[in-house]
């Protein structure tokens, strides 16, 4: 009796639960490209919901047992998701740690923008020194982020490389034609200015030609400031720009204010897959780039 | 250091009578030992007791340490030299944690206890207690050169994405500097709800029961604190804190009423992701004194992107 009691705890902690891949992301956008790659052979969540602030994800309990149970880890890298790094250590899976195996960091080989240079101090605000982590917001970047992942899935699973390898053509084949519609929705646009809350479209913005006039916050991560917001009502004013655009989670109070003294419209953006009711990347950057379009274009 | 292995260190630097630096923390962590459940930290740490002592004091909610910690555990509450064993329980819908620590008491302080310290200098130092006087806070927990003991254990079942709930049970043993018997046992509970994109509701407590054995004879000491604290936004949070705690090491055993209380309201301001303005208004009722208000105040500056902590369970 004793044995068979054994036997059945062996099988209950040490097998996998089933064949399919647990993989676990920090955020929603790479969620649903592991699913789009790894199809039901993988078994995906992501730890940070879609309403998140992205830099400001509280870690949990919950999220580390996820993390536990893990046999891939993706992650944006560039220190946005630094904040599960404690959850890896308490997550206790060294096959997910940084080096190993499973863990996938899709920053690897994009073209990193805003880089610093020279001295890095406080007075610089909330400056990532490997330079601008949003680089899923350009289409082009998502392929490379796909092609992490696709080495991450083919490490651990390598029965079903040819699998993953068809999904990931399949995604790399939409985002090609996807972003040729993308650019013609923006091209008539190519050159305005608009105004962002933060530095969150820098890759999105030079990938379509658009001009990033200046943001609300002063510096990185740092609330704007009445002096600084009378300096964006000016340079508004000099451009004629008419956008202001910010992401899901931010608050209304501030672009509202400069909105009703420039006349601006104030474009509310999906920042995260599942948010605005996105269901996945493509819908996401769709969502986006109308968005951006119909502003611009004074609708 | 490698991919399992991570190191910490939290320097600080102050002047009291002269300027000094000291090493608060630096401790290995092994994540994994091998294909074992089983991880490792060792090193000088804040002892993984309870739920506010291992967290480090710039992450806390308030700017003081709650009157059982401060009264039970010590000054700067309990950090010390040794190593903790760590074990994540295999299962698919609950958080369960086990650790056990060992740790040596070579160091004053390490239990927030100046090294120079004259205890009878000091405005509160009082009581003579098996013909040994006490500083308020100080020793609590032990002697020099002993060893402790220590078992923590935490769980957090999953509820949903937006509601997280964790208990704990924490219980330490160890020999005081007159050669009691002395044991600690706490409990702890938090709840947390969010919602939207930064709102925050947080409902928290912990228990300290202090127990030595003395010539067979026991002594108890309790306390207790709750917070409640809302987030509305990225940028404010709001607390509300009661503490109750009897002192370690004054008067009889009995003397319920011999007990510390203190009711806060705290505003945190949230510059960025780790600066904040924080003011702290303690209402501050000793056991043999009058009633104090308190105004404490706490700036915090930092740059960059780091971890943020995952309270009470590493």
């Amino acid at each position: 009796m004793m044995k068979r009691l054994w036997m059945l705890w062996l099988a209950l902690v040490a097998l996998p639960s089933a064949a399919q891949v647990r993989v676990v992301t920090t955020y929603t956008d790479l969620a649903d490209i592991v699913k789009q790659i790894g199809g039901n052979r993988v078994q995906v969540s992501a730890l940070a919901r879609p309403q998140d602030d992205f830099h400001l994800v509280t870690p949990r309990p919950s999220m580390a047992l996820e993390l536990s149970r893990a046999k891939l880890f993706v992650r944006v890298g560039m220190d946005l998701d630094l904040w599960a790094d404690d959850l890896l250590t308490a997550a206790r899976n060294a096959a997910i740690l940084r080096g190993a195996s499973g863990y996938v960091d899709c920053s690897l080989g994009v073209k990193k923008l805003e880089v610093p240079t020279g001295r890095v101090d406080p007075s610089m605000g909330d400056v990532h020194i490997y330079g601008n982590p949003h680089y899923l917001f350009d289409p082009a970047n998502a392929k490379i982020a796909a092609r992490n992942i696709l080495e991450g899935l083919k490490r651990v699973d390598p029965a079903n490389t040819q699998e993953y390898q068809r999904g990931y053509d399949a995604f790399v084949a939409r985002i090609d034609e996807q972003l040729k519609r993308w650019q013609q929705a923006l091209s008539p646009h190519t050159g305005m200015p608009v105004v962002e809350y933060h530095k969150t479209l820098t890759y999105f913005l030079q990938r379509f030609g658009l001009q990033q006039l200046a943001t609300l916050e002063p510096k990185p991560g740092i609330p704007p400031t009445p002096s600084h917001l009378r300096e964006v009502v000016a340079r508004m004013k000099n451009a004629g720009c008419k956008v202001i655009l910010i992401e899901h989670f931010r608050p209304r109070r501030f672009p509202d204010a400069i909105a009703r003294e420039t006349g601006a419209k104030v474009v509310v953006l999906p920042a995260a897959v599942g948010a605005e009711g996105t269901t996945d990347y493509f819908s996401m950057i769709d969502a986006i780039v109308n968005r951006i379009a119909a502003a611009l274009a004074g609708r | 250091m490698y991919p399992s292995i991570r190191f910490d260190a939290i320097l600080a630097f102050g002047k009291e009578e002269d300027f000094a630096g000291s090493v608060e923390e630096a401790y290995a962590t092994v994540v994994q030992l091998g294909n074992t459940p089983f991880g490792v930290k060792l090193g000088r740490m804040r002892l993984p007791f309870g739920r506010v002592n291992p967290i480090h004091p710039h992450h806390l909610l308030h700017r003081d340490l709650p009157l059982p910690v401060l009264n039970l555990l010590g000054d700067h509450g309990a950090i010390s030299n040794g190593a903790v064993l760590n074990y994540l329980l295999p299962s698919q819908r609950l958080y369960a944690q086990l650790q056990f620590g060992l740790f040596t008491l070579n160091d004053h302080a390490a239990l927030g206890v100046p090294h120079a310290h004259n205890h009878s200098e000091h405005e509160n130092g009082e009581e003579a207690e098996n013909g040994e006087e006490h500083n308020r806070h100080a020793e609590t927990l032990g002697a020099d050169g002993q060893l402790l003991r220590m078992a923590r254990l935490a769980l957090a079942p999953v509820i949903d994405r937006d509601n997280e709930v964790e208990f704990g049970l924490s219980g330490l043993t160890t020999r005081a500097r007159n050669g009691d018997n002395l044991r600690l046992l706490g409990a702890d509970f938090q709840y947390r709800r969010f919602y939207g994109a930064a709102q925050r509701l947080l409902l928290t407590g912990e228990w300290f029961q202090h127990r030595r054995e003395s010539g067979g004879n026991g002594v108890n000491r309790q306390g207790y604190y709750l917070l409640a604290s809302y987030k509305p936004d990225r940028y404010w949070e709001y607390g509300l804190r009661y503490d109750w705690s009897q002192r370690a090491y004054l008067d009889a055993a009995s003397d319920v009423s011999g007990a510390d209380r203190a009711l806060s309201a705290i505003l945190t301001y949230r510059l960025n992701e780790q600066s904040y303005i924080r003011l702290q208004w303690r209402n501050l009722k000793p056991a043999e004194d009058s009633v104090r208000n308190e105004l404490l105040f706490q700036l915090v500056f930092g740059f960059g992107p780091h971890s943020h902590p995952l309270e009470g369970t590493q």
